[in-house]
């Protein structure tokens, strides 16, 4: 598929056409065309106020950009480590360094080789970074200076011990593997991790898959869109957050109900004598409902609708100290940007966000995990 | 360009009539200039009309005093045999709440959809066959938006008595509808001379071009 066609695709609001775009990503752009990644990356930060999108255009980030790092790291190590698989002397003095032996002495020993032999092996590991060897005070005898390995040795022995890493394969593995990953959750908001692996089977080698699940769950979380459940599900994290938000307030307005957890757990934050304010547009009715039905003076919430009126001051007087609540981490993020909530920040004496576990969130915004 | 602004109590005189013309005028007018309840910007109704003011209702219910007020004097308007206020999930609820504890009423919370109208679904609470409802909501142009609660009512095999609302901006329009519905109702307040409802092709505002639209459903 073309990258306009996908790019029209993501400026659709239909499920349907947004999954289809994330396909195309994971199945097309990916496969050898990072650049067309990027720009469909761009796009979508530019273009949309979207929560999901800006998250979905940060997971194809992370995961671009991890894989891109691994990919350089293994173009990096190859050499050597194709070095000491070729080279005995190497090989076994490394592993000797390894196993504690430090100075030329002991090498020699513990690989039975020449001190001559070990002396020249010595200066070809010290020239390819593989050791190091730190000057000794006072000054002795400079051929007894005690060696050790450096971490790019230790790396380059130890991968040189594993199968060698494809790592171009890597990458357009990984953006297949959060691109479905995000198509299933826009589709159903939920995926398994065996459809995962299914998935990636196609595309990789199946030693290789659990890290690039690992990789690409981890980008996902870290953008905020998706928690990994105890019955090893993937659901979108902002909907299974609303779920259990809306859960508990619907709770809050039974009237047989006295446990109100997730406001609750809001109170627990808030100062001595102070206020909790919710940050909320999700549900605001309700919190507003549940707030007054429950007759919580200690409450008080504050909509988009509040910053038009100017009625913050009033809700959130000046005299009283409060922790302020954010209802999701998309609403703590987009409000990043905004002078009035900064204003408002700038008074709480504590800012906290309902998020699920796992959720990365701006500095200074402290979750409060729900699940 | 502000996009809002509060109005202050000259103009409030002019924007907004209320009924009675005895005594509680004054008191309504001074209570949306002091709370900031009554916005001028440039808003987007339900029914699609565009117009210049909106009642905030949210802002004057944060008053107990206000609100308490409003409701005394709607609920001496309707017979008090009411089993059930039902409200929608909105800044009504807390009207709603306000009579049914002066009437010794339940109350049942219907769901409201996307566009925050209210639906023909309960959210909360009960209604049973036979009880008598009062439908409740804070501001309506005509009230077209609370049919569904009507509905609502004779769903669970309910009675609706009486519909009570604080500002009917159409007021005509509003007691059209009841007695289309054959439901007794009635409210405080209405749209004044200086306040017009335009269609959206007639805004004067949209002409101007200098006020976004805000959807007058998103404010309360």
């Amino acid at each position: 598929m073309l990258r306009d066609e996908v790019l029209e695709l993501l400026s659709s609001s239909d499920p349907t056409d947004l999954a289809e775009a994330a396909r195309a990503i994971g199945r097309d752009l990916a496969h050898h065309r990072t650049a067309e990644v990027d720009e469909v990356r761009r796009h979508l930060e530019q273009s949309s106020g979207d929560a999901f999108a800006q998250g979905f255009a940060l997971a194809v980030e992370h995961i671009a950009s991890s894989f891109a790092v691994a990919g350089a790291e293994a173009d990096e190590l190859a050499p050597l480590t194709r070095a000491i698989a070729l080279r005995a002397g190497w090989r076994k003095v490394l592993t000797a360094l390894a196993g504690g032996a430090a100075r030329p002495s002991e090498l020699a020993l513990a690989t039975a080789l020449s001190r001559s032999r070990i002396s020249h092996v010595l200066a070809g590991l010290e020239r390819a970074a593989l050791i190091e060897r730190p000057r000794v005070e006072p000054p002795g005898d400079g051929r007894e200076r005690p060696c050790r390995l450096t971490p790019l040795g230790y790396r380059a022995l130890s991968e040189g011990a594993r199968a060698p890493v494809v790592a171009g394969a890597d990458l357009d593995a990984g953006v297949v593997a959060t691109t479905y990953l995000l198509a299933k959750l826009l589709g159903r908001g939920r995926a398994s991790k065996a459809a995962l692996e299914d998935a990636l089977a196609e595309h990789l080698d199946r030693a290789a898959i659990p890290r690039v699940i690992d990789t690409a769950l981890r980008a996902a979380r870290n953008a905020g869109l998706a928690v990994v459940g105890p019955d090893q599900a993937v659901t979108m994290a902002e909907l299974h957050l609303q779920d259990v938000v809306a859960d508990a307030l619907a709770d809050a307005l039974a009237d047989d109900r006295p446990a109100i957890p997730v406001i609750d757990l809001a109170r627990a934050r808030a100062p001595q004598g102070g206020l909790v304010v919710v940050r909320s547009e999700l549900m605001r009715s309700r919190w507003d409902i549940a707030i007054a039905r429950r007759g919580l003076d200690d409450l008080r919430l504050i909509a988009s609708a509040d910053w038009l009126t100017g009625e913050v001051d009033q809700i959130a007087p000046r005299d009283r100290p409060f922790a302020m609540v954010y209802d999701s981490p998309s609403l703590a993020r987009s409000e990043r940007g905004s002078e009035h909530a900064r204003a408002l920040l700038h008074r709480a004496d504590s800012v906290h966000c309902y998020a699920v576990a796992g959720t990365v969130l701006p500095d200074g915004i402290a979750a409060i995990e729900v699940a | 360009m502000r996009r809002l602004r509060t109005v202050g109590l000259e103009e409030a005189r002019d924007v907004v009539v209320v009924t009675p013309r005895r005594g509680l005028p004054e008191l309504m007018h001074r209570a949306l200039a002091d709370t900031g309840a009554l916005l001028h910007g440039h808003f987007g109704l339900h029914g699609g009309k565009h117009t210049e003011y909106f009642i905030r209702f949210r802002a004057l219910s944060r008053s107990p005093q206000l609100l308490g007020l409003v409701a005394d004097h709607l609920v001496s308007r309707i017979e008090p045999d009411v089993t059930t206020v039902i409200v929608p999930e909105s800044a009504g609820f807390f009207l709603g709440d306000a009579l049914a504890q002066r009437l010794g009423a339940g109350i049942a919370v219907a769901r409201t959809d996307l566009q925050r109208r209210p639906a023909r679904s309960l959210y909360n609470g009960n209604v049973r066959a036979g009880d008598r409802v009062l439908v409740v909501n804070d501001v309506v142009t005509t009230g077209a938006s609370l049919e569904p609660l009507l509905d609502l009512a004779a769903d669970h095999g309910a009675t609706v008595t009486g519909v009570l609302v604080f500002g009917a901006l159409d007021g005509p329009g509003f007691r059209a509808i009841l007695n289309r519905r054959g439901v007794p109702g009635d409210h405080l307040l209405e749209a004044g001379p200086a306040w017009t409802l335009h269609p959206p092709d007639l805004c004067p505002a949209c002409g101007r071009g200098e006020l976004p639209l805000l959807p007058a459903a998103e404010l309360n």
